[in-house]
């Protein structure tokens, strides 16, 4: 087909205006950023092959599931967890291992769990676990909550750190081995020691590793991940500085301790959480706050931290989703150290500032300790316009009473008072962490006019 | 008579220099090998100090152990965690102890370590820029783009030294001025580094300012042995030029030794040596200067046996401090090198006062 000299000029007109008419639509598509941004995802599940149906526990259902895959009245594909022993097929077998799932009897059973780079892996795990050993701060909590304490062998934490919420863990049989911030050659050996002894004097050594993701610590050295890979042990990461995470965590550490107490926990702060859900369900998307999230004091976290996602499941915006220069200079899945106020200097049109710290119970008066934490590290927001909206957050409570006090402080008018309490109520009556003890006493948040009322007093 | 009861005499002192010789190396040797297995005992206590040694021995044999039982997770641990650390500190000694007779020979001056150059300044600089600026020459961050840095960073100022030397000749004695004053330069920027910066990183920085083993690794030590056989074997193979050396700069010429050309080449050598260790160890102070010292009192001046004695001495001494800095709750190695270097040194002059050798 030959064409002529006009008809070229038609075509390359026609295409300059399609390329043009992409264009714009690409670069007009950012000023909707907002309203069109996926954030805040969730789903609450046991992180277990077998566990069919992907609901919170594994049971008859699961059972009847996989029965239907192998009598050809169901698909495998449509129900991923349902090969129960992930030898990829889905057959009598799986039916015999949730069987024994079931009956809490002796097995091995596949956990989904994160890698050191955040991605998920399958772990073979002996069911039910008997010597665990959790690492870090914010999971010991978790497996305090998910019941784990009499199926702990020993646990790597500082011990004088928070005596009052761990004191389930810390005045029971469990060895402790006590590290510092890091994990310390002396903490290793005593942990190889511990599964050295428990070998030679029961035959079964330390079974599962818990470990809390956002611990740099393990996923740094590969002489801690090597010895417990070259011992077959287990390490479970997960995820428990999120929220949701938490909750996860604690029904997948519950279900591998085959103790009840974990899916008690998560069911309650579930349905703690449908509260909080449904008093946001009225929120805008115009209305959305956006936000920062910092650990440490003064490190600020990458998009795609752990650290960063629990305002976005209560109505939060991440503040990458609506600026791009911040997008670019925190990507990734950890967190970057703040220079000072010039660090956020661009970017403190933010409307929260949400900062973890870690706080064990406060009785009395505890004003000082308000004062304390809200000026640590001060000095790093001082100059912004937004450093009144920095709020620290109690990492160490339980997701969910830390999800609905995110929600109440971005959105007083829609999680009242009422509904804080009622959430506190409903998850600290089924967490052993916070056994007793009132919502002051937890020291959740800790917000501006928080440190301006402990400053008057 | 007289002269046959001269000889005898001389054949005697000769007797008992190899003697002394033989039983420094032998001394040294042993010690290491104490201090690995006290080292091993102290860092899993779990097991005896004989133990120990056959865990360490049947690791060499292949022998394997039933898995997750004290015995194999005891090899494990000393291989992983405890060995890496005292080969580190038997090559770093070795490393350092040569690198320092080199440079006093070099030098002629009896105060001269690897660090004269400006070696240390340096490498300290590169390393602390990577660790509080982040700023890294490859595209590798962390450890590794510290390592890099330290290296590179400790090549700059022996490099300046040469430059300047080849364009004016320069006596030794200039060359340690040269030499200090990078030193001073490039401590002013790491000291404004370390002002700027937050408490956590200025506790790290510190840490590899003194010197530290704790964070070696395996993957740290065939750099460091490679450089360091190969470097070592280079001075071996000089040590009859450095005795020419000793006699000075006027007398070595006459003998037919091109001066300048060999303080270039042997400069380069040991730069390269101490930077290869420093870059992974931070800047251990005080072995360079101390070994050599040590092994002239003992078996003389002759840089033949000066040299590898000292690395034997250099090598014991550094395992031996980094014992006792982790038996002390794991204080940097460097910090007890500076504890128990400067007495010895003191003690050095004293035993020199008294005739006991000469300290150079």
């Amino acid at each position: 087909m030959d064409l002529n000299k006009n008809q070229i000029i038609a075509i390359g007109v026609v295409a300059i205006i399609i390329v043009a008419a992409a264009a714009i639509l690409v670069l007009n598509g950012d000023d909707d950023k907002k309203g069109d941004a996926e954030y805040g995802q969730y789903s609450f599940r046991l992180d277990v092959y077998g566990n069919a149906n992907e609901d919170l526990v594994i049971d008859d259902k699961d059972l009847e599931i996989i029965q239907d895959i192998v009598d050809g009245k169901a698909t495998a594909g449509d129900y991923p967890l349902a090969d129960a022993d992930k030898n990829g097929a889905v057959d009598s077998k799986d039916k015999d291992l949730v069987n024994k799932i079931i009956k809490g009897q002796d097995c091995t059973v596949q956990v989904i769990c994160l890698d050191e780079n955040g991605n998920d892996v399958v772990k073979a795990v002996e069911f039910p676990v008997k010597n665990a050993v959790p690492y870090g701060s914010n999971m010991t909590g978790v497996f305090i909550n998910a019941g784990g304490v009499d199926h702990c062998a020993g646990y790597m934490s500082k011990k004088t750190s928070y005596p009052e919420m761990n004191s389930e863990l810390f005045n029971s049989d469990a060895v402790a081995i006590e590290i510092s911030r890091q994990m310390t050659t002396a903490g290793w050996e005593q942990f190889i020691s511990l599964d050295a002894a428990l070998i030679e004097s029961t035959g079964k050594g330390v079974d599962a590793f818990f470990v809390d993701h956002s611990v740099t610590a393990l996923s740094k050295s590969s002489v801690y991940r090597d010895d417990l890979a070259a011992a077959g042990i287990p390490e479970i990461r997960l995820a428990v500085a999120d929220p949701i995470g938490d909750v996860n965590a604690a029904l997948l550490i519950g279900f591998l301790c085959d103790d009840d107490q974990g899916y008690n926990y998560a069911s309650e702060s579930i349905r703690a959480f449908a509260l909080v859900e449904d008093a946001l369900s009225g929120l805008d998307k115009d209305d959305q706050k956006t936000y920062i999230c910092e650990t440490m004091g003064c490190y600020v976290c990458q998009n795609d931290s752990t650290f960063n996602t629990m305002p976005s499941y209560v109505g939060g915006m991440p503040y990458y989703i609506v600026n791009d220069e911040f997008a670019a200079l925190y990507e990734g899945t950890s967190s970057v150290k703040m220079e000072g106020p010039e660090t956020l200097s661009n970017f403190d049109d933010a409307e929260f500032i949400w900062c973890s710290n870690n706080l064990d119970i406060q009785t009395g008066d505890y004003s000082n300790t308000i004062i304390a934490e809200y000026e640590e590290y001060a000095s790093y927001y001082e100059t912004l316009d937004n450093r009144e909206q920095r709020v620290l957050i109690n990492a160490i409570n339980p997701g969910i009473i830390k999800l609905a006090f995110v929600a109440s402080i971005m959105y007083p008018d829609l999680v009242d008072e009422d509904i804080l309490q009622e959430v506190f109520d409903i998850v600290s009556e089924s967490s052993i962490t916070l056994d007793g003890h009132t919502m002051s006493e937890a020291c959740v948040a800790i917000t501006y006019e928080d440190y301006v009322n402990a400053k008057g007093a | 008579m007289s002269e046959n009861l001269h000889s005898d005499s001389l054949v005697e002192r000769y007797h008992h220099l190899t003697m002394r010789k033989l039983l420094v190396l032998v001394v040294s040797v042993i010690g290491v090998i104490i201090v690995v297995g006290l080292f091993s005992v102290s860092a899993y206590d779990n097991i005896s100090l004989m133990e120990a040694y056959r865990i360490i021995w049947d690791h060499i044999m292949g022998v394997e152990y039933e898995p997750r039982t004290t015995e194999w997770w005891a090899d494990r641990f000393i291989w992983n965690t405890v060995m890496p650390r005292i080969v580190a500190a038997i090559v770093a000694g070795a490393s350092l102890a040569a690198a320092g007779a080199l440079m006093q020979a070099l030098m002629n001056n009896p105060l001269a370590d690897p660090y004269s150059t400006g070696i240390s300044s340096g490498a300290c600089f590169g390393a602390i820029v990577a660790l509080v600026l982040g700023l890294t020459i490859t595209s590798t961050s962390g450890q590794s783009g510290m390592i890099v840095n330290a290296f590179v960073g400790a090549m700059i100022p022996v490099g300046v030294v040469i430059l300047i030397s080849k364009r004016m000749p320069l006596s030794p004695a200039a060359l340690i001025l040269v030499g200090t004053a990078l030193s001073y330069f490039f401590s002013s920027m790491v000291t404004y580094l370390l002002v700027i910066t937050d408490a956590d990183t200025l506790q790290n920085a510190y840490i590899w300012q003194v010197g530290t083993l704790d964070t070696i690794v395996w993957s740290s030590i065939p750099m460091m042995v490679v450089v360091t056989a190969v470097g070592s074997a280079f001075v071996m193979l000089l040590t009859r030029q450095l005795n020419v050396l000793s006699l000075g700069d006027a007398n070595a010429k006459t003998l037919g030794l091109d001066v300048e050309k060999f303080r270039v080449v042997c400069l380069i050598v040991m730069a390269i040596m101490t930077a290869s260790i420093v870059c992974f160890t931070g800047t251990i102070g005080f072995l360079g200067l101390v070994a050599p010292h040590l092994v002239r009192i003992l078996v003389g001046s002759d840089n033949k046996f000066v040299v590898p004695i000292s690395m034997a001495v250099g090598s014991f001494i550094l395992v031996l401090a980094d014992y006792i800095a982790m038996t002390i709750s794991d204080v940097p190695v460097g910090v007890v090198m500076s504890i128990i270097g400067s007495p010895i040194f003191f003690l050095l002059i004293l035993w020199q006062k008294k005739g006991y050798g000469t300290v150079y």
